[in-house]
Order: structure tokens, then sequence, then C-alpha cells
């Protein structure tokens, strides 16, 4: 049990979303009605793909400064959560936008931009499959994965705040003010975040390790 | 023959004793005078989706801790 209390961490507050998530006092809105408590599960898988995109675009730097393709490992890894988060996000979302909006699919704008900065990510996958050479699908999967994330953020999180939409936040208002999001929601909402980002990490290092477990069995089969 | 007899004379009697008990009726269902785990069944039993909820949670980490771990023993042996 090396360095585990952040991997306690994120059970204890998981568990804590989950019982106190779907237990606690909300405020009664109509429309939302019990849907509101879907705020810690949908809206904290964004910030869990956030998170995660944001390590992945780091190593992907530094991968460019060093040629290690330990970091390459952590880049993809990261990716891949971030790219699980995502579809979730997309997912619990359109299954919220049903009964809160009327439909899955709106085309609301920031779903919308939600589905291309997940297809932009899905090429990311697929440029990735289709290199034969470690180093040089390091290397250019890091140039589009930084790319990628310069374009993610003002795709996902400014250019859909710039018009109407049906997402709260977006349409000129604020996205966290004491209307969307009230004292007693942020108990549970922060930790939720926590929480999503510590998992979405654990389970990312387990395929990391194994990404590396990987290598190090290949490398002796070239050289034995 | 004899044992055959016995077994079927033994069976219609558990028939006959079966007969004798109180029926369960509809008001054994509705009445609210009898305590049951009624915690449970409050709020419109949201509880025992958040019992649900959290077991398959607690299924996933299991299997991630197992899967974790075992990494770790490969891990060891590789580089034994």
């Amino acid at each position: 049990m090396r360095q585990s209390w952040w991997k306690i961490l994120a059970i204890a507050l998981l568990l804590y979303t989950f019982t106190a998530g779907l237990l606690w006092d909300v405020p009664r809105l109509p429309i939302l009605n019990e849907t509101i408590r879907a705020l810690y599960f949908h809206v904290t898988m964004w910030f869990g793909m956030l998170v995660a995109l944001l390590v992945s675009m780091i190593y992907s730097i530094r991968y460019l400064r060093g040629n290690n393709l330990k970091d390459d490992d952590v880049a993809i890894e990261f990716a891949n959560v971030a790219i699980l988060f995502g579809m979730l996000g997309i997912f619990t979302g359109m299954l919220w936008a049903k009964f809160a909006w009327g439909d899955y699919w709106s085309g609301d704008p920031k779903q919308n931009a939600a589905a291309i900065a997940l297809l932009m990510y899905f090429a990311y996958l697929i440029l990735r499959g289709s290199l034969t050479d470690t180093q040089q699908r390091g290397r250019i999967s890091a140039i589009y994965n930084i790319f990628a994330f310069a374009v993610y953020i003002p795709l996902v999180y400014i250019l859909p705040r710039m018009t109407d939409s049906l997402h709260p936040g977006n349409g000129g208002n604020p996205g966290f003010n004491s209307y969307d999001t009230d004292a007693t929601l942020k108990l549970v909402f922060y930790p939720a975040i926590i929480g999503w980002i510590l998992f979405g990490t654990w389970i990312a290092t387990v395929r990391i390790r194994m990404r590396r477990v990987e290598r190090t069995l290949e490398d002796r089969m070239l050289n034995s | 023959m004899k044992k055959i007899l016995t077994i079927a004379l033994l069976f219609f009697s558990f028939v006959a004793l079966a007969q004798e008990k109180i029926a369960v009726t509809e008001s054994d269902y509705s009445n609210s005078s009898v305590d049951m785990a009624d915690l449970m069944r409050s709020n419109g039993k949201i509880y025992i989706v958040v019992g649900i909820i959290v077991i398959i949670f607690i299924g996933i980490v299991a299997y991630l801790i197992y899967t974790d771990r075992k990494l770790s023993r490969i891990e060891k042996s590789i580089s034994a």
C-alpha cells in the first residue's frame, strides 16, 4: 500500500457524494425537482474531464521536451480517462435534458461543443493508432494533444457562454452564483468534484503502470 | 409398499394441517400497526436506491483495488 491515502480519500468522498448527494435537502425548484441532484454527477464529470485533459496536455509538453516515453504514457492514459468522463457527461446530460428541456438533444451550443470536443479527442486516439513507431507516435500525438486542448477550452468553456444556451451560466450570466449553486449544494458539489478527479486519476495511474509493465516485457523480449 | 403408503399418508396429513392455518389476507399488507423496516421505506424508498448505488460503487472499487494490487505484484516480479 504505497502512497494510497488519496485513493482512500477518493472512495470516502464518492461514498459521501452518493449518500449525501441523494439524501440531503436541495432547493425545491420547478421543472428541475429532484433532478437538481444531477449537479453532483453530471456536472462533476466535466470537471473530471477538464482536469484529466489538463494533465494530459502538460505531459504532452513534457514529452516534447524530454522525449521520454513515460510522459507519453501519462498523456494518453489521462486523455483516455478524460474521454470516459466526457462520454459519461454527454450521456448523463442527454438523459437530464430529456426531462428538463424536453429533448435528448436540443442542439444547445454547449451540447454541440461537447460533442465536437469528444470527436476531436477520438481523432487523437485514431491518430495514435495509425502510427506504429513509438517515438513518432509520441511526438505527433503530443503536438495534436496540445492544440486539441487549446481548442477545447474556448470551445466548451468560452464560446457557449457568449451565445444563448439552455445550460445555466451561459448567455451572459456567470456560471457560479447564488442562483445556480447555493451553499447547501456546494457542500456536496465540491467534495464530489475532488472525489471524481481522484477516482479518474486512480484509473489512469493503474493503466499507466500497465503500459510500463508491457513495455518492460517487450524490451526484454527484444533483447533476449 | 408400506413405505410408500406411509409417505403418501404423511403427505396428505400435511395438506390437512396447512388448511388449519390462518390465511394471509389483504389487510396484513395494508395495516400500519405492525412496524416493519420502515426507515428503508420512507421518502419514496430513496434509501434503497442509495443502497444500490453504494453497493455497485463498492463493487467497482473492490475490483479496482484488486487490479491495482495484482499490477503491483506483477511490477515486483518484473523488477526482481
